[in-house]
């Protein structure tokens, strides 16, 4: 539909007309001529605009807007036409006796209003770029925008001598199209959007500025002919430069030298230019060197903010290639371990099913215990299953489009079921486009990374964000936990990698989620962050869905509709014609359409989010029953009573409640009455700012300009709080929902607060006459608010699983006590008013609030001393608690590491042909030190992760045998042999395997150490027996000295028996040793037999079993 | 160097107070401005010769010592030039430029940091932002040496010396802050120099203020402090030479600092000396000094923007690329196994332990028996994959 003409076309029909115009308005008779060329550009861009209509859905709407602007304006231009035909054009703009009829002013200045509307449709598909650098584009094009109305429109018409409300209504519509199409041209993703918002923000620019110039600026028309004239025509061919196509398809990022290049010398020189050009067109403006150094100061620090921001993101850029580096890397490893492994897996799959089948088969001759039986089956079964599950050595076959969000959801609801330790904020599951894959799979992955946050930070918080990143799918899952270290970040998806211990899970989890990912031809990775660690899932999205506009545009549109109609209005109407009369009408409707769509809302929700909407509500609608209420105001006197007054403050205090409220929160349990009194507090504070600023001043303020104003600014600083407040909460909150709501409702406030105080202040100035364009900032506010509340109850609103997770304050009892210290403060430092009553009525408010927020936070104290306070302190040392152990094993891992190394540099060693033979002795010596001090080191850790694990029947003789298994082949390289004699007579026990095995481990360890030192050459012989309802296992030889004998056995020389015994007490056994008579060392376990075998052991005599001990 | 300095600086005093006043004013003036040159020729020479035995960013900091002396004492020559040859009395001007070139100078010097070498790729921007560092130096020697005409007596005469104080506290700051000890020594003396005479400085411009100077006195002293600790510190040992990069590149975090630095401060030095209302019949030509030296300075920062771009990823791979030994995929592959044993051994040791027990109370039971067996078979299993780590550890050695 887009016409395809160039730019470079259009700017040349622009010059052939601007040589044609100038032409002719250097003839005689030029006015008329001139007037009715002028009507050629808006007839050319109404016929683009019409064209381009054809473009379906919301587009449509917004052509058609937009071309209702230069239709107005021809119609304008034809009324100015005959006026100059009849000889009767004004030579001033605006509100002078000889001003333009009302008809004329209607259509120049009127023919914004639509405009403005269309902008509010925003018709472009809804990717808004995200990054920063656009935020800090659009900071700096603001501020340049700002500098050139004020320096070309706004400062000038105030300088100039009268009131000029139609000029300035008119600049200040073409300045809002300005701003809002700039804003959206900086961060519109698509190049045609940009290119149509970047032409409508210039045509905007061009025509307010140059048109107030050929305006004469509050002093006399400029005759036709002078180069201002370019304000009437070119801006046209702009607006048809709207509608085309660019070549590019893509749009690149401004470069930053360029930015700084112009941002620097850009105010000079526009300065100077003025300087020169507008005094030699016979115009007297003032120089405005602050202006011009606020603005050089503000581009800096944008400049300076974008370049920091481009940092961040390039910062990030290299971050994520590292980790993409390393998830290949690591897809490669995992690949082939996964294919070396495919034969085993299958082999042990098919002897684990077996064990499992026989398990269940004969379950019913086992008894009592057969579930147990049929469960460990089940568990090394499982084991192996989940094992090939993570290898995904059997991919799915079905594939179908799935919902990534939702599978997300129904993960985590899953997992707070099962009662996870963990709090869990999601955002942005609900407009995710869609992945190609297995529902299950994908909730398998996910599973396994929540698993991680809530083991990594047991009652931590996790935040998984998702969002869409080009045509992938992002899924972040951050912790507050203590993050991942940098050493084993590259292993932690390696197989049986765990920090854990034994019992919490296998270390299959993460293996699972990087196999799965695969799978899904995505990713899954770690990624820099703050605090904690951070998964990273990326999926390729199944298709770009087609990407609709922004939802809730026409709100938007219409509240920006309203506003500027109702500008324009009170801008033409003249003082005398009910002027304060309509404006008051405007005000109060204002409000109580914002009212109405706030209750709206809140019907839409319930709890506390109801009651926040209709808090909201409240504001508004006693605003207007306070203005009703000082009706007095139209006459021209100040609002009468001081119910009034109350009633609005009523309104102001109905806000603050609202966001104290805080509907994003669940209300937990015990927690009530601690944040009820926390928001008592706050609530208390805002009253005492507000009565100490408004409320009290306001009866001194009769015919008081100067404490007017500041009961105007001191509104507007309670306001600023609240807009603030708000903002802090868009920041912190987790749900996405409301972080939305709360950011646009702080946008609001900002708008509401300095709207109002600057028509509070403005009246304050000129005397209190009602209907100049002032009141527009008690309109334009409540008219943005009834847009937010609309847009918030047309909110498709998907209820987000749980928000339990915010970031408690940091200092927050040190900044409520703060706050107690800070009233008497602010007291002081605002100092004598000059009237004795007042200051007096203040002391006493402070005296009261004090008492009352000392009151109410000593109580909230209380509270929280006693809810949270003593969980809080255990919760710390069960932190602690486990952070040790886990540092310690990781010490030792590394400690087992080196072993190994050195170890093997020694068998290198070894294995080189021409070693001469001490060196070669040597190196056996090293090598011996380093095997045993390794099987020392795994001892401990398999100490560490087992003592404490679930304890089970155990087969004390087919451990030993495979201890035995384990460590011959070691121990035969030394020449020492290991010989098993093990008694029928013992029963199994009940007992944690790995400990079992551990301690028999280490006497065998311990025994090598001796015979070692005694020169090896010998066997150690392990034997079981029954004796006294213990079961013994024994460890001995029979060569080698006493004495070094006796040392072993208590320990000195073989830590690892004193871990052995340790374990062997957890157990509830001991272990004893000593030297034999004949020389050589025996060990002996005792490990107490478990009941029911007790008894039949005894019924069998004490002697059974004895003699070897 | 600073004991004879002392002795100088005495010789000096006692020339001046012991040649009678009126009388023999163009004798105190030749010989004030000849004293006030030798320090700075001496200085000049010493970093001469620590330049031509030191490289890079060193090299450069030392040349800039000695530009900075040399252009001082040539200033003090075209002083002292006016009493025998009263033409020369035109280049008062390039004289006084010279003056304050010293204290830009010894900005831009202190900003060249010898002490942290720079990778070549970094050396262009280094210097682009040293320029900048001059040209902000110049702004503010010069905004603040503006002075209604005429004005001797001004007390905000007092505003020069402001400038010169920077150095000073500058090095003070490096000289905490470096840890490697002969740059720590170099920039104590540099600071303890440039600040001793920045305050002494505030004596005869106080005095100027007053309307009560005089050419040469005892506060001459202050101008020569400077350049008897550059001498000081060139003479002595000095750091390491210049090695090439010690560190890895860093990212360009300086250029948004760079950007405040340079284009936010200038406006905002005029906007507070205008709300302060110093001076009001110079707020015109200091706000166009402000306009013009940032129009200047955001070309450079452009530049410097422009310059830098992207990171270059050749600077970024800190680690080699290259694959990893197949025997680390071995080890990794006997972790794995490893792990999968000890994982599989506690259950199917439990089943084994039931199952005896089982036997053990029941007697012989037929059904019992595969389940014995199944373990048998599954642990044998568990047993060749610990055979397998057992086997994979020992690999290296002979057999």
């Amino acid at each position: 539909v887009r016409p395809r003409a160039t730019p470079g076309g259009l700017a040349l029909g622009a010059a052939a007309f601007a040589a044609l115009y100038y032409a002719v308005a250097r003839g005689p008779g030029a006015d008329l001529r001139t007037d009715l060329l002028l009507l050629a550009p808006p007839v050319l861009a109404l016929s683009w605009l019409l064209r381009a209509s054809r473009e379906p859905g919301r587009a449509k709407w917004f052509w058609r807007l937009l071309a209702l602007g230069p239709l107005l304006w021809l119609a304008g231009e034809a009324l100015w036409s005959l006026a100059d035909y009849e000889g009767r054009a004004p030579r001033f703009f605006g509100d002078r006796a000889t001003g333009f009829p009302l008809g004329t002013d209607l259509f120049f200045i009127g023919f914004l209003v639509p405009m403005i509307g269309a902008v509010g449709l925003r018709p472009h598909p809804r990717s808004l770029r995200r990054d920063r650098v656009a935020l800090a584009d659009t900071a700096l094009v603001f501020v340049a925008l700002s500098f050139v109305f004020l320096r070309i429109v706004f400062l000038p018409l105030i300088t100039a001598e009268g009131t000029h409300s139609r000029s300035f209504v008119l600049g200040g519509l073409a300045f809002a199209l300005a701003a809002w199409t700039a804003t959206l041209w900086r961060r519109v993703e698509e190049p045609r959007w940009r290119r149509t918002y970047g032409a409508v923000c210039l045509f905007a620019v061009l025509y307010g500025t140059l048109s107030a110039v050929a305006n004469g600026l509050g002093h006399e028309m400029l005759p036709p002919g002078g180069p201002a004239d370019a304000g009437w025509f070119v801006p046209f061919f702009l607006l048809a430069a709207a509608t085309t196509t660019p070549r590019a398809r893509v749009t690149r990022r401004l470069s930053s030298a360029a930015v700084v290049l112009a941002a620097g010398p850009a105010p000079l020189v526009l300065d100077r230019v003025l300087g020169r050009a507008l005094p030699s067109l016979g115009l007297a403006v003032s120089p405005q060197p602050i202006l011009l150094l606020v603005t050089s100061a503000l581009l800096a620090v944008g400049c300076a903010a974008r370049l920091l921001v481009e940092e961040r993101l390039d910062e990030e850029a290299q971050a994520r290639e590292r980790a993409a580096d390393e998830a290949a890397r690591r897809a490669g490893r995992l690949g082939t371990l996964a294919a070396l492994s495919a034969g085993l897996v299958e082999e042990l799959e098919r002897a684990t099913d077996e064990v499992a089948r026989q398990a269940r088969s004969a379950a019913p001759f086992m008894g009592a215990k057969a579930e147990r039986v049929v469960d460990q089956a089940e568990r090394a079964r499982g084991i192996v299953r989940e094992l090939s599950a993570a290898f995904r050595l059997v991919p799915s076959r079905s594939r179908q489009p799935v919902d990534v969000g939702r599978a997300l959801e129904d993960t985590v609801r899953a997992v707070l079921d099962e009662g996870l330790p963990l709090r869990v904020s999601l955002e942005g599951t609900g407009q995710l486009p869609e992945v190609m894959g297995d529902p299950g799979a994908l909730g398998a992955a996910f599973l396994s990374v929540v698993r991680n946050a809530a083991q990594a930070s047991p009652g931590g918080v996790l935040r998984i964000g998702a969002a869409t990143d080009g045509r992938e799918v992002v899924l972040r899952f951050r912790d507050d936990g203590p993050g991942v270290p940098a050493e084993i970040r590259p292993r932690i998806f390696d197989p049986f990698f765990t920090t854990r211990r034994v019992g919490e899970g296998v270390g299959l989890g993460l293996t699972q989620a990087h196999f799965v990912a695969r799978d899904h031809g995505g990713s899954v990775g770690l990624e820099p962050s703050g605090e904690g660690a951070c998964f990273v899932f990326r999926f390729p999205a199944r298709e770009r869905r087609a990407m609709r506009p922004v939802p809730d545009a026409w709100a938007l549109s219409g509240a920006a509709l309203l506003s500027a109609a109702m500008a324009t209005s009170l801008a033409l109407m003249s003082p005398n014609a009910g002027r304060a009369w309509w404006a008051f009408q405007f005000q109060v409707g204002a409000a109580l359409l914002a009212a109405a769509a706030l209750a709206a809302a809140g019907l839409r929700h319930r709890g506390r989010a109801r009651r926040f909407w209709l808090f909201l509500a409240a504001g508004p609608a006693l605003w207007a029953v306070a203005r009703m209420l000082g009706l007095g105001a139209l006459e021209g006197s100040r609002p009468s009573g001081v119910w009034a007054y109350l009633v609005s403050a009523a309104g102001e205090l109905a806000w603050a409640a609202a966001l104290l409220l805080r509907p994003d929160l669940k209300p937990e349990r015990g927690a009530s009455a601690r944040s009820l009194l926390g928001a008592g507090a706050a609530l208390c504070c805002f009253a005492y700012f507000y009565m100490y600023l408004v409320v009290l001043p306001w009866p001194f303020s009769e015919g008081e300009a100067v404490l007017g104003q500041h009961v105007a600014l001191g509104r507007g600083l309670v306001r600023a709080a609240l807009a603030l407040w708000a903002f802090v909460l868009s920041r912190r909150v987790a749900s996405g929902h409301w972080r939305i709501a709360f950011g646009r409702l702080a946008l609001v406030f900002v708008a509401w607060a300095a709207g109002q105080t600057a028509a509070d202040y403005g009246r304050t100035v000129t005397g209190f006459a009602g209907g100049t364009p002032a009141d527009l900032g008690w309109i334009v506010p409540y008219l943005l608010l009834a847009a937010v509340a609309l847009a918030e109850s047309r909110r498709r609103w998907r209820p987000e699983p749980h928000f339990a997770s915010y970031r408690p304050f940091p200092f927050g009892a040190a900044a409520s006590l703060a706050s107690v210290a800070l009233l008497p403060a602010f007291d002081a430092l605002a100092g004598s008013s000059g009237h004795p009553a007042l200051d007096a009525a203040r002391d006493d408010l402070t005296a009261f609030a004090v008492v009352a927020l000392g009151a109410l936070l000593a109580l909230r104290e209380l509270a929280r001393d006693r809810g949270v306070g003593a969980s809080a302190a255990t919760g710390a040392a069960d932190a602690s608690q486990q952070v040790l152990p886990r540092l310690v094993a990781n010490a030792v891992y590394e400690l087992g590491g080196q072993l190994s190394g050195i170890a093997a540099l020694a068998r290198l060693l070894l294995a080189q042909r021409d070693l001469p033979g001490r060196a070669r002795e040597d190196a056996r010596r090293i090598r011996r030190r380093g095997d045993s001090g390794l099987r020392l080191a795994s001892n401990v850790i398999a100490a560490m992760r087992g003592t404490s694990g679930p304890r089970d029947f155990v087969s004390v003789n087919l451990t030993v045998q495979e201890v035995i298994g384990e460590r011959s082949a070691d121990l035969g390289e030394e020449d020492i042999r290991l010989q098993a004699s093990l008694s029928e007579a013992v029963p199994p026990l009940s007992v944690n395997v790995t400990a079992l095995r551990q301690a028999v481990l280490s006497c065998v360890d311990a025994a090598a150490v001796d015979l070692r030192a005694a020169g090896g050459g010998a066997t150690i012989e392990v034997v079981t027996a029954v004796e006294d309802d213990q079961v013994l296992v024994g460890v001995r030889h029979g060569e080698g000295a006493t004495a070094r004998a006796t040392r072993i056995a208590s320990g000195d020389l073989d830590p690892g028996l004193g871990l052995a015994r340790e374990i062997v007490s957890q157990l509830g056994g001991t272990l004893v040793g000593g030297s034999r008579a004949l020389g050589g060392l025996e060990l002996w376990i005792r490990l107490p037999v478990p009941r029911p075998v007790a008894s039949s052991a005894a019924r069998r005599g004490p002697a059974a079993g004895a003699g070897s001990a | 160097v600073l004991a004879a300095g002392v002795a100088y600086g005495l010789l000096h005093l006692a020339a001046l107070l012991l040649l009678p006043r009126p009388a023999s004013a163009p004798v105190r003036a030749v010989l004030g401005h000849l004293a006030l040159f030798g320090p700075p020729a001496l200085a000049a020479l010493a970093a001469a010769h620590a330049a031509r035995s030191s490289r890079g960013s060193e090299k450069a900091f030392w040349l800039l010592l000695g530009s900075a002396s040399t252009a001082y004492a040539a200033a003090e020559m075209l002083l002292a030039l006016p009493a025998v040859w009263p033409a020369a009395a035109r280049l008062r001007g390039a004289a006084h430029l010279g003056d304050e070139t010293l204290v830009v100078f010894l900005l831009v010097a202190l900003l060249v940091r010898p002490d942290r070498p720079r990778a070549p790729h970094e050396v262009r921007s280094a210097v682009l932002e040293w320029v900048v560092a001059a040209v902000g130096g110049y702004f503010l020697v010069a905004y603040c040496a503006m002075r209604p005409p005429g004005a001797a007596g001004d007390p905000w005469f007092l505003a020069v010396t402001a400038p010169a104080a920077l150095p000073g506290l500058w090095a003070l700051a490096l000289a905490f802050r470096v840890k490697d000890p002969p740059f720590r020594r170099v920039y104590g003396l540099l600071a303890l120099g440039f600040c001793a005479g920045a305050v002494l400085g505030a004596w005869p411009r106080w005095l100027y203020a007053q309307g009560q100077h005089e050419a040469h006195g005892p506060w001459d002293l202050a101008s020569l402090l400077p350049f008897f600790s550059i001498a000081a510190a060139a003479l002595g040992p000095r750091g390491p030479a210049w090695v090439g990069s010690r560190r890895p590149a860093v990212g360009d975090r300086g250029r948004a600092r760079l950007a405040v630095l340079a284009l936010a401060v200038p406006p905002l030095i005029d906007l507070a000396s205008r709300a302060a209302g110093v001076q009001p019949s110079l707020a015109e030509a200091r706000t166009d000094l402000t306009l013009a030296c940032s129009s200047v300075l955001s070309l450079l920062v452009a530049l410097r923007v422009y310059q830098t771009g992207r990171p270059s990823a050749a600077h970024d791979a800190a680690e080699p690329a290259g694959g990893r030994p197949p025997l680390a995929e071995a080890s990794e592959y006997l972790q794995f196994a490893s792990g999968l044993a000890h994982e599989l051994n506690n259950p199917l040791m439990a089943v084994a332990g039931w199952a005896e027990l089982a036997l053990r109370r029941g007697g012989p039971e037929p059904s019992l028996q595969p389940l014995v067996e199944a373990t048998g078979t599954a642990a044998a299993a568990v047993g060749r994959l610990q055979q397998l780590v057992r086997s994979g550890r020992s690999a290296g050695e002979p057999r």
